[in-house]
């Protein structure tokens, strides 16, 4: 797929990104979470970080409308993750575990 | 009163904490993270099997949880004049005045710039772990392992026992190199019994260990697609063409980076490691930097690994309690004796590291004119190069006021740590590649009520309108 441009929110789940990360099974029973990314809900469970929760549906957490960026040291350091979470700039998505109802607004991707 | 405040709960901290209230101690230990562990000792999510290494941790950090107070989920963000630590939670602020702080860090993957670095799917070892150990998820389907180092075969084997498809690792270490220091490791049987461990794991599930060989540069639109992999101009024997190996996921791990920005901020003495390839702080007998009443433990002060990290933590107790008054000076030197005993034992192995896995020169010759260098601020590596050869620039500082690099988010923690050297090697030495960008308050991005709260004591003569007006009238 081309970037052209901004992405909009209707291309976030699209078929051509497969997500970057799988789930290894588990026979603990996991609550599922919804969240609202960019104004578009997102399943996911209890006990992911918001990266792991983005990832398990797509490539990439943001994107300046030219470059799509993942997870780079994953540990709360390089600040590639940073999003705006429930309102608060800055919020790592590596080091923040998701709550129901959490809305996040990826950097660019909530100017829209 | 609190007597000590670690920073990390990672192998040192917990340490620390672990036998603060045996010494008489009141401590505290913060940490950004939601679950105490650090990277070595990472817990998994609430429920979920522990594996050996883990299950060690947990026990650590009950210990330390039995001596000490955990403050998870507060980050460390600025040191004072006064030895004043200030921390913050969801905006929460409180400060901290303790006897004495040790500071626990620990360190990151040195990351390298190569074409393609910011692709998603590239990421450090150190992220993929993470991922494995901690969110019992896979960060790829299939993956390649580079860099240099023991860390790679740990990474890998985590990634092939989760289930990703491991196609190889690439190690830029070359066979005459180990050949040559091998034998000396083997005066250490334990380690040297762990690490044949991994190798044996890897190769019996038939992953290959390339030696002498590099990952040159990620390709791929949306995210990585394919890497490719050279051999080292260095290395000996018969030269083998560059191949290019499809992937969905790079782990890149050459080496570590210590945390030093508090140590620097309290203004102590550095001192080269040649293990991390940084200056980090100096420290005496006690784990206590030239700062009185800093201490610094584990791979924040110099490489050696989780079990060096913890005994280094239980001196830098053992200092505090002794320098509080405690204990005993007696009690203080009978109870250090072993402990540097072990230290001593430990370093020797650890020394040897570096001349194994010695970071390769020609890394810094992979990021092209168009490479990003800063991630945070998108600055390639063309643009500063074309400061520094316009004689605009020959530390990290006076590039961050001309080109931005180093004014992101990171704070220069990802850009700070690789491009002084590559701009000393691209340049022939007219770049200083021992630069640092200056350590400042805030460590951590903040917002601005918590960072106004962190005074910062200006000259009493001269307040800025003052200044202004001073400024106006001449």
């Amino acid at each position: 797929m081309k970037l052209s441009g901004a992405l909009r929110n209707s291309e976030v789940l699209e078929a051509n990104d497969r997500p970057q990360v799988t789930r290894v099974k588990s026979r603990v029973a996991r609550e599922a979470v919804m969240l609202v990314i960019d104004g578009v809900p997102l399943q996911c469970s209890a006990g992911d970080t918001v990266a792991t929760a983005l990832l398990s549906s797509r490539r990439w957490i943001t994107d300046d409308g030219v470059r799509r960026r993942a997870l780079f040291c994953g540990i709360g350091l390089c600040f590639e993750c940073v999003e705006t979470i429930d309102g608060a700039a800055g919020g790592r998505a590596c080091m923040t575990l998701v709550r129901d109802g959490m809305r996040i607004t990826t950097r660019r991707g909530g100017d829209q | 009163m609190i007597d000590l405040v670690v920073v990390g709960a990672g192998p040192a901290g917990l340490a620390a904490g672990a036998c603060a209230a045996d010494l008489g101690l009141r401590c505290i230990i913060v940490d950004e993270n939601l679950q105490a562990g650090g990277q070595y000792y990472r817990q998994p999510r609430p429920g979920a099997p522990l594996d050996r290494r883990q299950e060690a941790g947990r026990r650590l950090i009950e210990r330390a949880a039995q001596e000490a107070e955990l403050r998870l989920g507060w980050s460390a963000y600025g040191l004072d004049e006064g030895r004043r630590l200030w921390i913050v939670r969801d905006g929460e602020v409180e400060r901290l005045a303790p006897g004495t702080i040790l500071l626990a860090t620990g360190a990151f993957d040195r990351p390298a710039a190569f074409p393609g670095w910011t692709l998603p799917g590239v990421m450090t070892a150190g992220s993929a772990q993470a991922l494995v150990k901690g969110q019992g998820v896979r960060p790829g389907r299939r993956a390649v392992v580079a860099g240099s180092g023991p860390f790679l075969l740990v990474a890998a084997a985590n990634l092939l026992r989760a289930g990703v498809d491991v196609v190889e690792v690439v190690e830029a270490a070359s066979m005459p190199r180990i050949g040559r220091w091998l034998p000396r490791s083997l005066r250490h049987p334990a380690r040297y019994v762990e690490l044949a461990g991994y190798v044996v794991e890897l190769l019996g599930r038939r992953v290959p260990i390339r030696l002498g060989e590099m990952v040159v540069a990620a390709e791929g639109v949306d995210g990585i697609q394919s890497v490719r992999i050279s051999q080292r101009r260095s290395h000996g024997g018969p030269t083998r063409p560059e191949r290019r190996v499809e992937v969905d996921l790079l782990c890149v791990s050459y080496g570590f980076v210590a945390s030093t920005e508090f140590a620097r901020l309290a203004g102590c003495d550095l001192t080269w490691d040649n293990g991390l390839n940084q200056p980090v702080p100096r420290v005496n007998q006690w784990q206590e930097t030239t700062a009185r009443g800093v201490f610094v433990a584990g791979e924040a002060c110099g490489l050696g690994g989780a079990e060096i990290a913890q005994v280094e933590g239980e001196l830098a107790a053992v200092g505090a309690a002794r320098q509080l008054g405690r204990i005993s000076e007696q009690d203080a030197v009978r109870i250090a004796a072993p402990l540097r005993d072990r230290l001593r034992r430990l370093r020797e192995f650890a020394s040897l590291l570096p001349m194994l896995f010695p970071p390769p020169p020609e890394l810094h010759q992979l990021a092209s004119a168009e490479t990003i260098v800063c991630r945070c601020e998108n600055v390639t590596l063309g643009t500063v190069l074309a400061r520094v050869a316009a004689d605009e620039a020959t530390t990290i500082n006076e590039l961050k006021t001309t080109t931005r690099v180093g004014m992101g988010w990171c704070q220069g923690r990802v850009c700070g740590s690789l491009l002084p050297g590559t701009l000393a090697s691209r340049t022939g030495g007219r770049f200083d590649g021992g630069s640092a960008f200056t350590a400042r308050n805030p460590v951590r991005p903040v917002p601005a009520a918590a960072m106004a709260s962190l005074v910062v004591p200006l000259p009493i003569d001269v307040t800025p309108s003052e200044a202004v007006d001073r400024e106006a009238r001449d």
